[in-house]
């Protein structure tokens, strides 16, 4: 096996390994694994692509992401060579010019990619579904892939806080996220179905999103009810959607099992529930100062019923069914607005 | 340092080499040319300043096009960036802004990239805080010597007097950045 | 979830149902799913005053699982009582 990168002779002492990786700032802060050549080697050999393969380029200071440079870093991450595969099809999702990363790499906002995968390789990989699955639940696979992807951008893009990004507070997952849907506890087809896919492919869906936002209800088992309030909540004031092209963005939301199947008797067509959430994802104009209603009447953002809508259409909003048993709480990743989401399929070597 | 040492690969892609394309000077007054502006819809304060220079440059003898961007992705963008293309090579020169927020200082950039690959002088407009950002884009995309006006952040909520006094205060340096002379 | 462990726990529990002449049987036990669908029946029931009433006796079969099974799982006892 030959590969191109530069060979260094590092301290095999881990926390020494630690340090320089500070000082080298190839890191993220957290301890790393060394990539050393039999770590590369084995993910490669996981790969169909040869080693000098080019992935994407990666902005913002375009580097060029080989399959190997993606595997050093995810040996750093260390993400098994079963998960290789994911961290490849991933960046594949995210360099597509839709998806904007040359904006996303930059903007003030917090938005970064999120990981949404589907297919059978969710538990072979560890990839986080149920409970805590946004932040807690440890699978492998979620703390690795979602990492390895976050230090390609960092190594190869050149992504440096306060430097090459402005975003203003960056957000927990910039570390890595990475989960997958609860596909057998969803009463509609999966996202990556919905999106074109067969239930038995392994899909990565890369969306662009602002953070996790958090909405809770211990009252109301109504579905249209609950349906209504959560379309309320994703619709807040400040919600980057209504600052930009209507058009354009999803928001996703992520519902637990319990009321997956409570909203499923309501809406068997996912694509029913989503127009429902759309028609009431709006504030009245009112609502927001002179100067912001100002220039939503301006960019034609203001309905006949002075309604301002989250987004111009139901597939815009996008449902998932994932996290723990215990009810109570959705969850919405928030859009940047300008970034489409984008799904590749997983690709294994022999 | 413990006296064991093992073999890694550095994980970071090699520096993109600082390669700058040729940015372009007017020499020569301004009676006669044709001047663009790219404004954006999301900064209201640009649009100001913008109009505000628009009618510097027409008393000055230019003629002046104006056009208005706003969108990254989708049949929004395509339209944009097709109308910049159409634009770069209608015009003697171009005042692109308004880089005051990370994306947009980025698409800042890119647009001001197209009219200086139509080799057409450009200034690219941005706000103080995203100064380095935009040299940084521009270093990436290989223009690293593209000439950048930075104007006072923050600059939106300003009223307008505010703005309009910016707009007087800068229009010379906009004009010496593109090479206008007497 | 291993089913194999549920059914052994369900038998357990069931063992003390039979005795009034009821049962404890296994709908589903399905791993993806996280779902543990029982259903009790008391068709042959001898002395149903012997039987926990339904809350009770579905916070007990929750217990006993729960002390068995690691991680999160929904449990769904069809219980005839509950019907009327």
């Amino acid at each position: 096996m030959t590969l191109a990168s530069e060979r260094i002779e590092i301290s095999a002492d881990p926390r020494e390994q630690y340090e320089l990786s500070l000082r080298e700032q190839w890191g993220d802060g957290v301890p790393q694994l060394p990539a050393t050549d039999d770590a590369i080697g084995a993910l490669l050999d996981a790969s169909p692509y040869p080693a000098d393969h080019v992935v994407c380029v990666l902005p913002p200071r375009n580097g060029v992401a080989t399959v190997e440079l993606v595997a050093i870093n995810a040996a750093l991450a260390g993400v098994e060579p079963a998960a290789f595969g994911v961290v490849l099809a991933a960046l594949e999702a995210l360099s597509e010019p839709e998806w904007n990363a040359f904006g996303l790499t930059t903007t003030t906002s917090s938005v970064f990619p999120m990981l949404i995968v589907n297919g059978p390789c969710r538990d072979q990989l560890g990839i986080d579904y149920r409970a805590s699955c946004m932040g807690g639940a440890a699978g492998r696979g979620s703390m690795t892939i979602g990492r390895a992807v976050a230090l390609c951008l960092r190594n190869i893009g050149g992504q440096r806080a306060g430097e090459t990004t402005k975003s203003v507070f960056g957000q927990p997952a910039r570390f890595g996220f990475c989960i997958g849907e609860w596909e057998e506890r969803s009463p509609w087809p999966s996202l990556a179905q919905r999106r074109g896919f067969s239930s038995d492919d392994d899909v990565v869906t890369v969306h662009g999103g602002k953070g996790t936002f958090p909405m809770a209800d211990i009252h109301n088992d109504d579905p249209r009810d609950l349906l209504y309030l959560i379309s309320k909540s994703l619709a807040y004031p400040l919600a980057n959607m209504f600052l930009g092209n209507v058009e354009n963005g999803e928001v996703v939301v992520a519902f637990n099992p319990i009321w997956a199947e409570r909203f499923g008797t309501a809406f068997a067509d996912v694509d029913d529930l989503a127009a429902y959430l759309r028609e009431n994802a709006w504030q009245p104009i009112d609502l927001w100062p002179a100067a912001n209603a100002k220039l939503l009447r301006d960019r034609g953002r203001v309905d006949s019923r002075g309604r301002v809508h989250l987004v111009e259409r139901p597939d815009q909003i996008v449902p998932i069914v994932c996290g723990g048993l215990g009810s109570l709480h959705a969850i919405g990743l928030p859009s940047f607005g300008e970034s489409t989401m984008q799904s590749k399929p997983v690709v294994y070597g022999p | 340092m413990s006296s064991s040492t093992i073999w890694v690969r550095r994980p970071t892609a090699p520096p993109a080499g600082d390669v700058s394309a040729p940015t372009f000077r007017l020499d020569r007054p301004l009676a006669g040319l044709t001047i663009g502006l790219r404004t954006d819809r999301a900064w209201r304060s640009w649009q100001l300043i913008s109009t505000i220079w628009d009618q510097y440059l027409r008393r000055d003898g230019a003629q002046t096009i104006a056009v208005e961007t706003g969108a990254q992705i989708g049949q929004p963008a395509s339209s944009d960036r097709k109308q910049i293309e159409e634009f770069a090579g209608q015009v003697d020169a171009a005042i692109v802004g308004l880089g005051t927020c990370g994306s947009c200082t980025t698409f800042t950039i890119k647009d001001a990239v197209t009219v200086e690959a139509h080799e057409k002088p450009v200034v690219a407009v941005v706000c103080e805080e995203f100064t380095v950002h935009a040299h940084n884009v521009a270093r990436h995309v290989g223009h690293s010597d593209m000439n950048v006006l930075v104007l006072p952040y923050p600059l939106e909520a300003r009223p307008a007097e505010e703005l309009q006094q910016i707009a007087q205060e800068y229009y010379p340096t906009v004009l010496e950045l593109l090479g206008v002379t007497q | 979830m291993d089913p194999a462990v549920v059914v052994a726990a369900v038998d357990e529990l069931a063992g003390f149902l039979r005795a009034d002449g009821a049962d404890l049987l296994v709908r589903e036990a399905d791993p993806r799913t996280a779902r543990v669908h029982l259903a009790l029946v008391l068709d042959d029931v001898t002395c149903a005053d012997c039987v926990l009433a339904p809350d009770e006796l579905r916070e007990t079969i929750a217990d006993a699982l729960q002390r068995r099974i690691t991680g999160e799982f929904e449990l769904v006892l069809d219980d005839p009582r509950r019907a009327q």
